[in-house]
């Protein structure tokens, strides 16, 4: 039985007035204490790195590399889609969620080998963010250079 | 004159063209359809064995004392989750043929069903169980469709016993329905969880499909078949006519001394085993939810909707019945489920599995549980046992699944969903069912 547009709509508030609503404020919380938590430790990390010397392009690249690290072990040991199901957005977004979601594919199929599993994978969940953020960083890229007077086109594109 | 020509007129009316034919094929479906949706066998079908293999976040839920096979891990030593499952239903089918005091040649049929694609955990296991296999698609209400389908070939005489044999794996529908294992990710609170694990129920053995006939050493003599199929016709047509409420005993006594060997034995075993006496399988029902993360919603209304058809089919309000009990609606969809039955002016205070399953206070399941292998844990390992034991005379089990796929709601379709309703009854109530 295929509902036509007005059992639909009739079913559909039915179901809202079961429907929980999502727990939107407890999320917010929780997502601030996880997501502040895992940015808390890189700042610890960035500090160190600071201290040893590095200047502060450096210090903050190898904290991105110490906080993926942090994540993919966090991952392979079964706890950081703990973490995310309680920190929601707060785990999700740092790199060290990045990191989760490159390292997870990559451990479900690695049972089905390393070209065809690990390899072909590994990026099913991370994909949409390499490539969305990369066009992201074009565009932005364009704009940028584009409102500072430094966008010309090459040679054989100008008229 | 007058009666040739309503004769000639009827069948041209009747058959005009070869769309006519069609329409009036479809009528007679369609009123066919009305007036009977419940199949009633002819004589109860008795659920010989019904046995548990349980995962280890079934085990902490409330249920968690009552399964027959607790599982230390989600691999029990296979090397994917996967051939784990296949495993999980390796285990039940050979405890349940035990349990039913059977030996594995005693099985005609085995129907059997999970999630994976491509029924993967029960063509694997098929391998093990070395039985005719028929291998079945329901989502999460396999278990219904496989009782209803096994309790009808029982009841035609086709198959002795029939083992049904159901299984899902948390982790292997996660990582095909949806994310990997180790993905992190927050979930809706209208979720559901898969459970890890399988059932396995042994049917027949009642009176119907010679129950008494002596098994061959191979499970079908070269003399068995014709003889045993005269001795099924004898007793099928005492079974309708104790349906039709004319049989007596007189009628049953022609059938010969074979049959009534058969019938007393029959009867004896069914009076301690509960009894599948009518079942109502499900039209599959679409009404547009889309949200992959509410299946419970989804369901409810191919859940009311086989409810009803089977309280009509019957004849019976839902008083009638001890309990009805719908597969995996869970927190959310059971109360939706409920408002569309008292839409229809049917009152009835449904139970579900998949909130029997787990402890909501101390486990995260969102709504509840869900997969092939919810209702049926919960039905052998909870319903059934309080048929058997007399608490609940009538139990009305409805399976419901969400029969949508990765790639269907990637696509943006909406869920359908389907529901198979199956009527069992207490020890010794078969004959008055």
């Amino acid at each position: 039985m295929m509902a036509n547009a007005e059992e639909r709509r009739r079913y559909a508030a039915l179901r809202a007035r079961h429907k929980p609503p999502l727990p939107h404020l407890n999320n917010l919380i929780l997502a601030f204490v996880v997501g502040g938590s895992i940015c808390a430790v890189g700042q610890v990390f960035y500090n160190y790195f600071s201290r040893r010397g590095l200047p502060p392009e450096q210090a903050g690249a190898f904290t991105a590399v110490a906080i993926v690290a942090i994540g993919a072990l966090l991952t392979g040991v079964g706890l950081y889609d703990e973490i995310a199901r309680v920190g929601g957005m707060g785990a999700s977004l740092p790199i060290s969620g990045f990191a989760n979601s490159i390292v997870s594919p990559a451990m479900e199929y690695k049972r089905e080998g390393w070209v065809l599993g690990v390899g072909a994978r590994m990026f099913g969940v991370a994909g949409p963010v390499v490539v969305y953020g990369l066009l992201a960083a074009l565009l932005v890229a364009i704009v940028y250079l584009g409102a500072h007077g430094q966008l010309s086109l090459p040679g054989w594109l100008r008229p | 004159m007058s009666g040739l020509d309503a004769v000639a007129g009827g069948t041209i009316a009747a058959v005009p063209t070869r769309e006519g034919r069609a329409a009036q094929a479809a009528d007679s479906v369609a009123g066919a359809q009305a007036r009977r949706p419940t199949m009633r066998f002819t004589r109860p079908v008795p659920v010989m064995a019904a046995v548990t293999v349980a995962g280890p976040a079934e085990q902490a839920g409330p249920l968690g004392g009552r399964f027959d096979r607790l599982l230390a891990d989600h691999l029990v030593g296979q090397r994917t989750w996967e051939m784990a499952e296949a495993h999980f239903q390796e285990m039940a089918a050979e405890m349940a043929i035990a349990a039913a005091g059977l030996r594995r040649q005693d099985i005609d049929a085995v129907l059997g069903g999970d999630l994976q694609n491509q029924l993967g955990a029960t063509g694997f296991a098929a391998r093990i169980i070395d039985l005719p296999m028929l291998g079945l698609y329901g989502a999460c209400a396999t278990c219904g469709e496989g009782l209803l389908l096994g309790a009808a070939l029982c009841d035609a005489g086709l198959c002795r016993h029939v083992l049904v044999v159901v299984s899902s794996h948390h982790h292997a529908a996660e990582r095909q329905f949806r994310f990997p294992t180790e993905f992190g990710t927050q979930l809706p609170p209208t979720a559901q969880w898969t459970a890890t694990g399988a059932a396995a129920f042994v049917l027949g053995g009642g009176d119907i499909a010679g129950g008494a006939a002596p098994p061959g050493p191979d499970g079908d003599g070269g003399d068995g078949g014709a003889s045993r199929r005269e001795r099924n016709k004898h007793t099928r047509r005492h079974g309708d006519e104790a349906a039709d409420g004319d049989g007596d005993d007189r009628g049953r006594a022609s059938g010969g001394n074979g049959d009534v060997h058969g019938a007393a034995a029959g009867a004896a075993a069914a009076s301690r085993r509960p009894c599948i006496v009518a079942a109502t399988p499900g039209r599959v029902v679409d009404m547009g939810v889309k949200d992959p993360y509410d299946m419970g919603g989804a369901e409810a209304p191919a859940a009311a909707d086989t409810i009803l058809r089977h309280l009509r089919g019957r004849d019976l309000g839902p008083r009638a019945f001890s309990a009805i009990v719908t597969g995996d609606l869970a927190r959310y969809g059971r109360p939706v489920c409920e408002d569309l039955l008292r839409q229809e002016g049917v009152e009835a205070n449904l139970r579900d599995c998949g909130e029997r399953l787990y402890d909501f206070a101390r486990q995260d399941v969102h709504a509840g549980g869900s997969g092939a292998a919810c209702c049926g844990l919960v039905l052998a390992a909870d319903l059934l046992p309080r048929v058997r034991a007399g608490e609940w005379e009538r139990l009305l089990f409805v399976a419901t699944g969400a029969l949508l796929s990765k790639t269907s709601y990637q696509q943006g379709q909406s869920i359908p969903c389907v529901a198979h309703a199956v009527e069992i009854v207490a020890p010794g109530l078969g004959e008055r069912a």
